[in-house]
């Protein structure tokens, strides 16, 4: 009777656990990378002060099983063990976290019929898509990405989107994914080099 | 049998803390924020802002500040864990090329940097934005355990797009006035 209560009660907790940890069933790979060059810390819970259970160094890949409600964490399998890294620090391709710089909002020396041009090009590769979620991935860890009315920089901010804000996917264009906020529902485009994919379907 | 139930339940309680990345400051109480038990920020609401919002569900923490007054800035301050500088106690213990990686690779924001130094010595970053005729900012970063610490400063919806000397030094004396607290 005992073994029985210990057992079932085990079992909640490790439900409790696994609903709160993890978002996302989707396994993906990603590539550790930290701008200083440090090797990143695997730590044993999704909290900062947690064990350290050892380091991973830039470039190494890994398969993410989940992450943490909020996205501030991703788990995966290390020496055997369910382990956490922080997000900022995984990017979709290996040795790529260098973005190419975004064009500059300067006027075009044709005026603005270059702007809406190079707005037409973008948006003659519009296709909507199978939605999926994506956050934002600003170049500095309290910095922003733009959300823009338009898939051009020369179109005003419809928001700031600091860092793990979470995103559906509507569209696509080659530089630019059409996006709608999942914490206030505000739609716009920001360029998909300052995103990175976090799995299939809308998130809540 | 009663204790094992009561020590599974302090295992249950004790990983729903481990989970919760920083303790929930009242929405109109922003003179204390605790930032996952390592350190406590309080400060003065400059006059005429309101505390708009926290989000402090994970990282980073954001706290956003508005005015009534349309033409006048409104700010951010965002709290963010560097797991690649912990260890790091305050930005004044960088060199300079250690303090790079905090702002390199992002073409927003203007190369030239400075440097300022608060009330309580500690040394503060202030960034510009390198196109102010898209979006003109002004970014203040340290680092103070381990936490990259910001704010984000950006003119009002009816001024005229631009932010002036006055409106950065009275976020520079925002940031002066904030006091960095270390807990445990």
């Amino acid at each position: 009777m005992k073994k029985r209560a210990v057992l079932f009660i085990l079992a909640l907790v490790m439900l409790t656990v696994s609903v709160a940890s993890f978002a996302s069933a989707e396994r993906v790979v990603k590539y550790v990378y930290c701008k200083n060059g440090k090797p990143l810390n695997v730590r044993a819970y999704p909290d900062v002060n947690s064990k350290l259970l050892g380091t991973l160094p830039n470039g190494t890949a890994i398969t993410i099983e989940g992450y943490t409600s909020n996205y501030t964490w991703a788990t995966f399998v290390y020496n055997g063990q369910i382990a956490y890294v922080m997000t900022q620090y995984l990017v979709d391709s290996p040795y790529s976290p260098t973005p190419t710089p975004a064009p500059a909002p300067a006027p075009s020396p044709s005026g603005d019929t270059g702007i809406i041009n190079a707005m037409e090009n973008e948006l003659r590769t519009y296709h909507v898509v199978n939605s999926y979620t994506v956050l934002a991935k600003p170049d500095r860890a309290t910095g922003w990405v733009n959300l823009r009315y338009a898939p051009s920089t020369a179109f005003g901010h419809a928001g700031n989107l600091y860092a793990n804000t979470q995103l559906t996917v509507i569209a696509e264009t080659t530089n630019w994914l059409q996006v709608r906020r999942n914490d206030n529902g505000v739609t716009g485009y920001v360029m998909r080099q300052y995103t990175i994919y976090a799995g299939v379907g809308a998130q809540q | 049998m009663k204790k094992l139930i009561a020590v599974l339940l302090c295992i249950m309680l004790a990983l729903g803390c481990a989970m919760a990345l920083a303790e929930a400051p009242g929405k109109d109480d922003y003179s204390e924020v605790t930032v996952n038990g390592a350190f406590r920020i309080s400060g003065l609401t400059p006059d005429g802002y309101k505390v708009e919002s926290i989000a402090n569900e994970g990282m980073p923490i954001l706290i956003a500040f508005s005015n009534e007054d349309a033409a006048k800035p409104f700010f951010t301050l965002v709290i963010n864990f560097l797991e690649d500088f912990s260890g790091v106690e305050r930005l004044n213990d960088l060199s300079e090329e250690e303090r790079k990686p905090l702002v390199e690779n992002d073409p927003t924001v203007d190369p030239a940097y400075t440097v300022m130094t608060t009330d309580f010595g500690t040394e503060v970053m202030v960034l510009r934005s390198a196109f102010p005729e898209d979006l003109d900012f002004a970014s203040f970063v340290t680092l103070y355990k381990g936490y990259e610490v910001g704010l984000n400063l950006f003119p009002g919806e009816a001024g005229d797009g631009h932010l002036t000397e006055d409106q950065i030094n009275l976020a520079m004396k925002f940031l002066s006035d904030l006091d960095f607290v270390p807990l445990g």
